[in-house]
């Protein structure tokens, strides 16, 4: 195999497998990427074992074959190298040469044929979705996923699509908070599908939706999900096992209803909490009419007290929530407006982006 | 190596090919049985058999599952165990999460656990929990020749494939037409381990031992160029055992229809009448004893010493 391609779209092509390639995985071949040419064009393809990717690179082919090049390391070289060409040869013995302008590498390869086999997608029903669709969904649930939670099922996002309702919802929850972002299904599915993403495969999934301004096609396999935009597909593993029913922790009769300005609040909950014990983390917010003080106390530190003006015109009321979980819901929210649906200090509160029904949290409330 | 290939197991191997016909996989096993009588061969063949794309009931060996299962890159087949350390936690979740999640390539899910019962048990107290709800379309297989050490709650969820000691006479069968004037002292040597019996280097490694003995004894060997890895001293054992059982034998019976080292019966006789039965006999059960409590991380240098110090009256 030889080719020629501009070191600006190979460092583009390398950066996109980045994320996916492990530096210090213990199977050194998954450390490496594939870069094929044959008679479907060049690709690069790199994967985890739960992630997979392929993308294709134009490049000038004087000859086919496929090569397993250490992906970081290249990565390293194109970045650094003073020219706006560069060959990639195949030497014998998995050697290759990189060649652009007066620097010469000769890198250790690994034979093509121990790389891990790309899986099977075909057969899976798709929808489409404007990539900057598919960044807010990810956006707006991702940091409400449990992280290394023994239930395995919440190490992930849910797609949840629904032919019947037409809508695609999406779903993070640890246990602690739920975050639901929902959109128009594009497309007719002949069932529903409801399938886990792991955590790290939702946010390459991002990522790749961050890098782009067209449509992102996601499909639905058996065993994987398949999200393809610009011709590159990046496919990821599934967890195993069923969601559990969010739907019963979301309060049906919260009455009482107060809106802010949402940076106010934001700005008020990270002062609040600078003082707060690290460990519980809680902040309490007093509600009366008008006004939201949110507030903390640390023995060892002392006090902090933060009032913003809301609109609430119900009976003075006073939860506790984890300040953190505050913040990441607050931050991932848009718009300027937020609306939070409350009952008592026991109830969990709804936290809304004001005017937007595609679109709310759940947070369970602490003790104060 | 498919699992038609292992030697004198024959009746374990059908009820494993059985098992891949039927399609009846159940979520774990524990291959149990004597150390070397080709357990981990049978996992590693019976993982790729889960897996093969060619024959229904055995491992073609060169399918892309096959060959990438034996490269140890099949993104669905995961090994861990048999280094010189206990199994932990870490490895534990690792399997977890993987088996967390559904095949990569759409079939079935493989973890063969080498040595299990060197899991520590923080790792075997995780490995439980993955047990009681053992994720769909995987299948777990545990090897070990120590299958005591594993707690009864992980014992009782698997289902318990038991490999035994191949019989001399069947050994002797196996050997006749390739190693015919080796047959009978090869068959004596391998003790029921058919893998053993075929290997070229037995008769030349069982010299090796004696000399390193020799010289060890004489204080011109130490013990790392002897004992190398955790299976190099069990080796060792292993064969210290049969000539010091030799030995008890000889003074026991005084022939040699017994011996497992039946080509030196002079120097176990001469070594026989050098000491009496009662002190080579608890030398024996200190050996055995060591070779236990060399499981728990002893000085090898150390333990190397004292074994030699305890066996140079026999030898000298
Ligand atoms: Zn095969």
């Amino acid at each position: 195999m030889k080719l020629t391609v501009s070191r600006e779209s190979l460092l583009k092509g390398l950066q996109v497998i980045q994320g996916i390639v492990e530096a210090k995985s213990t199977i050194s071949i998954l450390s490496h990427m594939l870069l094929s040419s044959g008679e479907n064009g060049t690709t690069i393809s790199a994967t985890d074992l739960e992630i997979a990717v392929r993308e294709p690179l134009e490049a000038a082919v004087h000859s086919t074959g496929s090569a397993c090049i250490p992906a970081k390391k290249l990565y390293e070289i194109v970045r650094e190298i003073n020219s706006q060409e560069i060959t990639i040869e195949q030497l014998e013995n998995n050697w290759i040469n990189i060649t652009g302008g007066r620097s010469k590498f000769r890198l250790i390869g690994l034979p093509e044929k121990d790389f891990p086999q790309f899986p099977d997608i075909s057969g899976g029903e798709s929808i489409t979705m404007a990539a900057s669709d598919l960044s807010d969904i990810i956006n707006k649930t991702l940091y409400a996923t449990g992280d290394n939670d023994a239930r395995y099922s919440l190490n992930g996002l849910l797609f949840h699509a629904n032919p019947s309702t037409g809508r695609l919802v999406v779903v993070g929850t640890d246990g602690h908070r739920l975050a639901v972002a929902s959109k128009d299904l594009a497309a007719s599915l002949s069932e529903e599908r409801k399938v886990i993403l792991p955590r790290k495969a939702a946010s390459e999934a991002r990522k790749l939706a961050d890098s782009t301004a067209n449509d992102i096609t996601i499909s639905f396999n058996n065993n994987n999900l398949v999200f393809s935009v610009d011709g590159i597909v990046m496919i990821s593993r599934l967890i195993e096992g069923s969601y559990p029913n969010y739907e019963q922790v979301i309060p049906r009769n919260n009455e009482k209803r107060m809106k802010g300005t949402r940076t106010e609040l934001l700005g008020a909950v990270k002062r609040a909490a600078l003082v707060g014990r690290e460990k519980t983390f809680t902040v309490r917010l007093e509600i009366s009419e008008g006004l939201a003080v949110f507030s903390s106390n640390n023995p060892e530190l002392g006090e902090a007290n933060e009032p913003v003006e809301v609109e609430y015109s119900g009976e003075p009321l006073t939860l506790g929530f984890n300040a953190r979980h505050t913040v990441d819901l607050l931050q991932a929210m848009n718009g300027e407006f937020v609306t939070m649906e409350l009952q008592d200090s026991l109830i969990p509160a709804i936290i809304r982006e004001t005017g937007n029904t595609d679109y709310f949290c759940v947070l369970m409330p602490m003790r104060t | 190596m498919p699992l038609a290939s292992i030697i004198g197991q024959d009746r374990t191997i059908a009820l494993l090919r059985g098992i891949l016909r039927r399609n009846i996989a159940a979520h774990c096993y524990l291959f149990s049985g004597e150390g070397g009588i080709g357990k981990t061969q049978a996992a590693h063949e019976f993982a790729k058999a889960l897996l093969c794309r060619e024959i229904p009931d055995d491992a073609c060996g060169v399918c892309a599952n096959c060959e990438r299962i034996d490269a140890g890159i099949h993104p669905d087949v995961r090994t861990i165990g048999g280094e010189e350390r206990q199994i932990k936690i870490d490895e534990i979740r690792a399997i977890d999460e993987s088996l967390g999640k559904k095949a990569f390539e759409g079939g079935r899910k493989v973890v063969v656990v080498r040595q299990a019962d060197t899991m520590n048990s923080a790792a075997a107290n995780a490995f439980l929990k993955t047990l009681e709800e053992p994720p769909p379309e995987s299948v777990i297989i545990l090897v070990s020749s120590r299958p005591e050490l594993l707690p009864d709650t992980i014992r009782s969820r698997a289902q318990n494939v038991r490999f035994y000691p191949v019989p001399r006479g069947e050994i002797v069968r196996m050997l006749e037409p390739e190693f015919r004037g080796e047959a009978d002292i090869r068959s004596r040597l391998a003790s029921g381990r058919a893998s053993l019996a075929v290997d070229p280097e037995l008769l030349k490694r069982r010299d090796e031992f004696l000399d390193g003995l020799r010289r060890a004894v004489r204080g011109e060997a130490e013990a790392d160029q002897i004992w190398g890895g955790r299976e190099e001293i069990d080796l060792w054992m292993d064969q210290a055992i049969a000539w010091l059982r030799d030995i008890v034998a000889w003074q026991a019976s005084g022939s040699s229809a017994l011996l497992v080292n039946a080509d030196r019966e002079r120097e176990i006789q001469a070594a026989a009448s050098r000491s009496n039965i009662k002190a080579v006999s608890s030398l024996l059960s200190e050996i055995y004893r060591v070779k236990e409590l060399l499981r728990f991380n002893l000085n090898k240098q150390i333990t190397f010493q004292y074994i030699l110090m305890r066996l140079a009256p026999v030898l000298r």
